[in-house]
């Protein structure tokens, strides 16, 4: 009886709860803890940021980036998709809840959540080397800035979240754009005392952020902020530093580039630079079944000298039957070459247009004019001379739209910045609305966060 | 039939007795003999009467002349017993042929007995709230899960279809939903044989399966279920402490018979097919809105913008919905077991085969084998008893990968090309520049889904009488769920316009869950005159593991090559997960009853879950019941002759849920999978925001019932009414994005309560001595609020809850009818702003269940029984118009929307045709017009079976021959215009009809 008594009661003996109830973490995880104790892993997770930069939302390049909205929120592009939400950019008629301005909207906040973290991990800690560290800390405050800077540039105020405590920033209201340009200063600012010159994180690859990088940052928000002899300095420091030039057009956008200032590397084998991927057409973009990529208007194309390299170069077309169209062929690889083209963020022809934006608009249209035939030669062009300019701030908006067109929503951000959003597509759209200047704050986080405000008109 | 409960009871009560027995007599000294006889009712022949040695498992059941036969010894006694029936002790006294006639039983229910998971009740003196379901009940129905075949037939419990695909999980809810989490979280705790199965859906790659996912206990067969039992109420649950928040469904598989060997072969075969389908337009009509669209918009059509109105044959038809989901399932099912045992031993051996294919277009099906082993023994003392039993169950699923495949197959224009053109490829329909004009639904079909279940269950147990009443038992057990899922990709079947970079792909999906389970447990009983008290006192530990990866290859040489990702030219595996889970608990409950006429249970358990962080782990839950058997009072029983049962009973306590997932008390990151041959170094991301502080969720459960039995129990009527409150909701409290993630898993002071009433009325409206008409009526009264939610206008769950009303409303907009000026949908701004959006939605459309129940049916006259179940729901849901888009684009409408505004029909019901993107038509999905009556009155189940007669298949050796008809969902009456009330939502393959046809044979 008693041989029985311990048979039955023998499992209860050997376990003893609390240490029954130990579990190993999921092999696939590892505890924040760890990863900051380590430099490899805390490496790690600061690349993870740049790989989900890449892979999906603002700063993608694909369907859903700013890249590709830009170009249909403004007067360059057609988006032939009238069954999609996406064609309501093209309107200009957004519904608050468009799922891809959440997108747009949820990849800023995920990458904030993650630069947030990595500062908050290197706080305080021992563990890491120094070089670490600094490391992190340069390219997270750059991140941190380059987010904010289309945030708030796409909608106006936005919350700032600088931390990961949800507890605060779940119900956290907009702040005031002034606030979020002294944080974004402040950020670029402590990036630059972080951050290298050259790529020396990357191998000599131009896919991590350097001090000129942040420059270039620091100069673009100098214009918002109408400090041109600022914009001008930071602009210079650029220009000036012998690491960067203008090539020939057919190489500007490949793989570390020397006009490439911070480029992203492509993280979906195969397709190269999304970018490339989606502009390029090899069919009918109005074919049934298939309305999914855009075409240049007629707007667009009436803005170019024929001589202009630009036009030659950078603008493709297919024809089928007797319909030609346009298409943005900066990057020419549709499919592969993953390593012969990385998708451009910022690159060195920008600073010059910078330079002359903050000449031309602080009194100085000949120095202006320097640096916009600096472009225009480039491009084949010959050099203009004051004879050749009625209104140099409007010559610097038309070279801005020539130059940068297809990136990064630059026409769109350029005509708010120069206020002429309204008159100009006012003029071109037919269904546009003086509110649509601003994206909505989504719905989506509105009904989450009762203390978000709607922008107005939505 | 009920072996197993019967066992375990005889095993109780007579335990002390049987001590005795066998000191004093020893077994080898009896002399051994057959007696035989038949057992009958004034006169008519009882099939399937039990008859047991008193104190032994051995036994047999009657055939359909009442006969038996069985090896006794000479002082044995018999014990006769038949569900209706007063069971009879017989002593054999040394005969050889026996006559039992027995009288029917006022105390109808006696013979019923719950195992109620840790120990066996008898449902008559039951504080508790359990409903069983045995095995007639079962094979009465055509369900491809043992889940399906509760539907209808259990008050309190709502099982939801959603879709007739075989093998996607139902969503079973019992007594409301009472969680925020959401649907998948109040599935309720599945128990088969003592061990419990995950009931987290398997994800296919297939989105076929898409939403609830595939059951995991498709590969159980329903035909080897002896029983199924539903625990409701505190008192029933609370044993399963934490797990038992959501009700707890008991699954006993069959157990081996004492007596001689049986044999038992069962056929079966039918067709299923899809019983309705919508009216939408023909091609006429499909173009005269197409040209409509395209005048009201004032845009031309041309052949790149509108194929189906240049390109296409104006004058061909085809009903997509016939061709692509109009066919016929057929099924064919084999099932053979072999059943015996003597004194010591007894066992079962049982396996079957089935095959069925599916409606839709193109040869696909699945495959299945079960087997089930069971063996039951007990030492010549009867002090130690032994069981053990396997089963293992297979199938293969060959399929396709067409996630949304009906919604866009039904949709097609009417005048679409063929499918396949004359080579039998993939028809494109190219424009002369090579262009495909045709989104053909056909690319899904012809890329196979091939997966695999396997699942094994065992479980054993050991226990012994050390003296008296004190039993010392160990339960064991172990089932392991594989799943292999591939899903291959050919290029050749990729539209032609990316035919250039389209790769071939195999992507593969491998799962594997085990569960390890043992439970010790002593069990002490107690008798002396009028008190009766029995107590039982367990732990349970438990153990899971699951592992999860997913593979991918792409881009082949050869096409033959795809589904091995060995031979891709790129591969990757983009998650390798070990979960482990473990779970410990310590329960006990004591009975007391006095007089047999007052009972009282408490119970209480307390648990320990991996799932929550190391302060947090552990939580105490209990319950108390009590009943009162007032008819047996004298002054009731001798003035009311015609009470046969009168019973108040309640229970009051707590259970707990720790279905949350794993980890996520854990601050942790994550490796970002990587594409193969990316050249990015990918990296490391945050997993979630943690939060170590969370802690059990508790329900608390609140039941008050009153059982009568009337004229010998001829009209059986229960009523309960029941409050389950749940507090302390652990949830993923949802956030804006703004702080990185959209939810976080804490405990919210939310409180939702489910009350409601339950009626189950029994009747036996005829009883003569060949006939007889049974009825049961079930009706559940439920009622669903949120009931306390802090500061709900404040929080992100604003637009979704409304206190004082249901977890399953919407708040939408009101819809005010088509401009007759412009043609377009018109809403009302309800504040006034002249905009649209969420602050104008603010109609609430409740869409939960308002009454539901079943009506069975049983009529049995002489060799003929007949039985059908109706299942009744009266709710809303949502018009099947939501999953067409806007009319006038390039996809099929139901006919009604012709009824449509035009600057010659200013009083249309559905605004001008357009074939833009029309953002008015998202605001009229989100509107109260789409908010429609989707009750239903459905003929559940039918069945009709045919005894041979003895006299005609005894001469070929066959003891019992039937055959059987049984028909599913027949028909249905609704006002309903999609597809299945069922599941009034979307565009989902509904419930199938079926009938089938099926012989059995005992040898």
């Amino acid at each position: 009886m008693k041989r029985i008594l311990l048979f039955l009661l023998l499992p209860v003996i050997l376990m003893s709860c609390d240490e029954f109830l130990e579990i190993e973490p999921n092999t696939s995880e590892l505890d924040t803890e760890l990863v900051f104790q380590n430099d490899n892993t805390a490496i790690a997770a600061l690349e993870g940021v740049f790989h989900q930069l890449q892979e999906n939302g603002f700063a993608s390049g694909n369907i859903q980036s700013v890249t590709f909205i830009g170009n249909i929120l403004a007067d360059d592009a057609i988006d032939y998709n009238n069954t999609d939400e996406r064609y309501d950019f093209y309107t200009n008629s957004l519904r608050a809840d468009n799922g891809t301005n959440y997108n747009i909207w949820s990849s800023a906040y995920k990458q904030l959540y993650n630069v947030n973290a990595l500062l908050e991990g290197i706080t305080d800690n021992v563990d890491l080397s120094e070089t670490t560290r600094n490391r992190i800390k340069g390219e997270t405050k750059f991140i941190r800035a380059y987010i904010y800077y289309y945030l708030v540039h796409l909608y106006d105020e936005v919350p700032l979240v600088l931390s990961t405590d949800y507890h605060v920033n779940k119900s956290l209201p907009r702040t005031f754009i002034s606030e979020i340009y002294t944080q974004i200063q402040k950020d670029l600012e402590e990036a630059l005392v972080y951050l290298p010159e050259d790529y020396v994180h990357s191998e000599g690859e131009h896919i991590r952020p350097t001090k000129y990088a942040a420059y270039t940052l620091l100069a673009r928000l100098a214009l918002w902020k109408e400090n041109y002899t600022q914009a001008v300095n930071y602009a210079s420091e650029v220009i000036t530093s012998g690491k960067y030039e203008l090539l020939t057009l057919d190489e500007v956008f490949k793989a570390n580039s020397r006009e490439s200032i911070w480029q992203l590397i492509p993280v979906v084998p195969n397709t190269g630079a999304n970018e490339g991927n989606l502009f390029i057409l090899e069919n009918n973009p109005n074919a049934p079944y298939n309305r999914s990529s855009q075409t240049f208007t007629e707007d667009f194309l009436s803005i170019w000298d024929a001589d202009d390299l630009r036009y030659q170069n950078w603008i493709g077309v297919y024809t089928e039957g007797d319909e030609n169209y346009y298409y943005p062929f900066k990057y020419k690889i549709k499919n592969g070459g993953d390593s012969e083209e990385y998708s451009m963020v910022m690159r060195f022809a920008e600073l010059y247009l910078i330079r002359a934006e903050a000449y031309a608009k602080s009194g100085s249209p000949q120095l202006a004019l320097d640096d916009l035939n600096a472009i225009r030669n480039r491009a084949g062009l010959a050099n203009w001379t004051m004879a050749d300019i009625s209104d140099i701030e409007q010559a610097v908006l038309d070279e801005r739209r020539r130059e940068l067109f297809s990136e990064w929503g630059h026409r769109w951000l350029d005509l708010r910045r120069f206020e002429k959003i309204d008159e100009v597509l006012g003029q071109k759209k037919p269904t546009w609305k003086p509110h649509a200047k601003l994206l909505p704050i989504p719905e989506q986080d509105i009904l989450r966060n009762p203390f978000l405000t709607q922008n107005p008109g939505y | 039939m009920k072996t197993f409960t019967f066992w375990l009871v005889t095993y109780l009560k007579y335990s002390l007795i049987l001590a005795m027995l066998f000191s004093s007599i020893g077994s080898l000294y009896a002399q051994d003999h057959r007696v035989s006889g038949t057992v009958s009712h004034e006169g008519t022949p009882l099939l399937g009467a039990s008859i047991m040695i008193k104190d032994t498992q051995r036994g047999t059941t009657s055939d359909m002349d009442g006969y038996f036969e069985l090896q006794t010894q000479d002082d044995d006694v018999l014990v006769v017993s038949y569900l209706g029936y007063k069971t009879k002790e017989i002593s054999i006294q040394g005969r050889t042929t026996i006559h039992i006639e027995l009288t029917a039983d006022a105390d109808m229910l006696d013979a019923v007995e719950i195992t109620g998971g840790y120990y066996s009740l008898d449902e008559r003196t039951m504080t508790g709230n359990v409903t069983k379901i045995d095995t007639d009940q079962l094979e009465q129905q055509v369900v491809h899960s043992p889940l399906e075949a509760l539907q209808g037939r259990v008050a309190g419990l709502e099982v939801q279809t959603r879709s007739g695909l075989s093998g996607q999980a139902p969503l079973v809810t019992l007594r409301g939903q009472s969680s925020l989490r959401g649907i998948m979280a109040n599935l309720p705790l599945y128990i088969i044989d003592g061990v419990q199965i995950d009931n987290a859906e398997i994800s296919s790659l297939t989105q076929l399966y898409s939403g609830t996912g595939i059951d995991p206990l498709v590969t159980l067969d329903p035909s080897l279920i002896e029983s199924i039992e539903v625990l409701k109420d505190a008192d029933a649950t609370a044993i399963y402490g934490s797990r038992g928040a959501n009700g707890v469904i008991i699954i006993n598989t069959k157990r081996g018979q004492t007596g001689k060997t049986k044999f038992e072969l069962q056929a079966e075969t039918g067709v299923s097919w899809v019983g309705k389908f919508m009216k939408l337009m023909n091609t006429d009509e499909y173009l005269e809105m197409r040209r409509e669209a395209f005048e009201n918009d004032g845009v031309e059509p041309t052949e790149s913008n509108a194929p189906d109105l240049l390109l296409w044959d104006q004058n061909r038809y085809t009903d997509w919905q016939k061709e692509l989901i109009g066919g016929n399932a057929e099924f064919q099912k084999y099932q053979a077991s072999v059943s015996g045992g003597n004194e010591q031993t007894s066992f079962l051996l049982s396996g079957g085969f089935q095959k069925e294919t599916t409606v839709f277009l193109g040869d696909f099906g699945f495959q299945s084998n079960n087997l089930l082993a069971n063996i039951n023994h007990q030492s010549l003392d009867n002090k130690l008893q032994l069981n053990t039993s396997i089963n293992y169950g297979y199938r293969k699923s060959n399929l396709f990968d067409a996630g949304i495949f009906v919604n866009n197959g039904i949709r097609l224009a009417p005048n679409a090309p063929n499918l396949f053109d004359e080579n039998g490829n993939v028809n494109w329909e190219l424009d002369e520049f090579g262009n495909p004009t045709f989104d053909n639904p056909i690319t899904g079909l012809a890329n196979p889904n091939t997966n695999r279940i396997q699942s094994l269950q065992w479980n054993g147990s050991i226990s012994y009488n050390f003296f008296k009443d004190l039993h010392a038992r160990v339960n064991l057990g172990f089932n392991q769920i594989e799943y292999d899922d591939k899903q291959l990709t050919y290029k050749k079947n990729s539209n032609p316009l990316y035919m250039s970079s389209a790769r071939s792909i195999t992507n593969q999906r491998l799962i594997n869950r085990s569960h390890l389970l043992v439970e010790p447990q002593l069990k002490y009983s107690l008798d002396f005159k009028n008190h009766r008290i029995s107590s039982l006192i367990g732990t349970t530990f438990q153990k899971n593991e699951n592992f999860n990866k997913y593979l991918r290859g792409q881009g082949y040489f050869s096409e033959s090559q795809v589904g091995n990702i060995a031979l891709a030219q790129e591969k990757n595996i983009s998650m390798d997960n070990a979960i482990k889970y473990r779970y410990a608990a310590l329960f006990g409950r004591i009975g007391y009853s006095y007089a047999d006429k007052y009972h009282l249970n408490l119970t209480g358990r307390r648990d320990g879950s991996s799932r929550f962080g190391e302060k947090n782990r552990f939580g105490n839950f209990g319950a108390i019941g009590m009943a009162w058997e007032f008819y047996k009072e004298k002054f009731i029983n001798e003035n009311l002759v015609w009470l046969s049962l009168g019973k108040i009973r309640g229970s009051y306590g707590s259970s707990g849920s720790d279905q949350i997932g794993d980890y996520q008390y854990r601050n942790t990151y994550r490796t970002i999978p990587l594409h193969g041959g990316t050249l990015s170094s990918g990296g490391l991301m945050p997993s979630r925001l943690y939060n170590p502080y969370y802690h059990w969720e508790k329900n608390t459960k609140l039941e008050l019932a009153l059982d009568i039995g009337l004229w010998e129990d001829k009209v059986f009527l229960t009523s309960s009414w029941f409050r389950e409150r749940t507090d302390n909701q652990l949830i993923g409290v949802d956030l804006p994005i703004l702080t990185g993630f959209t939810s976080v898993l804490g405990n919210f002071p939310a409180m939702v309560e489910n009350t409601g009433w339950e009626f189950i009325l029994q009747t036996t409206p005829i009883q003569t001595s060949d006939f007889i008409w049974n009825s049961n009526l079930n009706l559940t009264l439920p009622k669903n609020r949120l009931i306390d939610f802090p500061d709900l206008e404040n929080s992100s769950y604003a637009s979704i809850y409304e206190i004082g009303k249901s977890l399953n409303i919407q708040k939408l907009y009101h819809y005010t009818g088509v401009d007759s000026a412009t043609g377009k949908y018109t809403f009302e701004d309800i504040n006034g702003d002249g905009v649209l959006n969420a602050e104008d939605q603010v109609i609430i459309a409740d869409l939960s269940r308002e009454f539901y129940g079943g009506w069975q049916n049983n009529f049995q006259y002489k060799n003929w029984s007949l039985s059908f179940l109706f299942e009744f729901v009266k709710q809303k849901g949502t018009d099947p118009l939501v999953s067409f888009g806007t009319a006038g684009g390039s996809y099929n409408m139901p006919a009604e929307l012709l009824d449509r505004w035009h600057s010659s029909n200013s009083k249309g019901k559905y605004p001008a045709y357009t074939q833009n993107f029309d953002a008015d038509y998202y605001n009229y999905i989100t509107s109260d017009a789409i908010i429609v009556d989707a009750s239903f009155v459905r003929m559940k189940s039918s069945s009709l079976n045919y005894h041979l007669p003895v006299n005609v298949i005894q001469n070929l050796g066959i003891q019992q021959a039937q055959a059987y008809f049984k028909a599913q969902n027949l028909f249905t009456l609704t006002p309903y215009k999609g597809f299945d009330p069922q599941y009034p939502s979307g565009l989902n393959l509904p419930s199938l009809m079926s009938v089938h046809l099926g012989v059995k044979l005992t040898l």
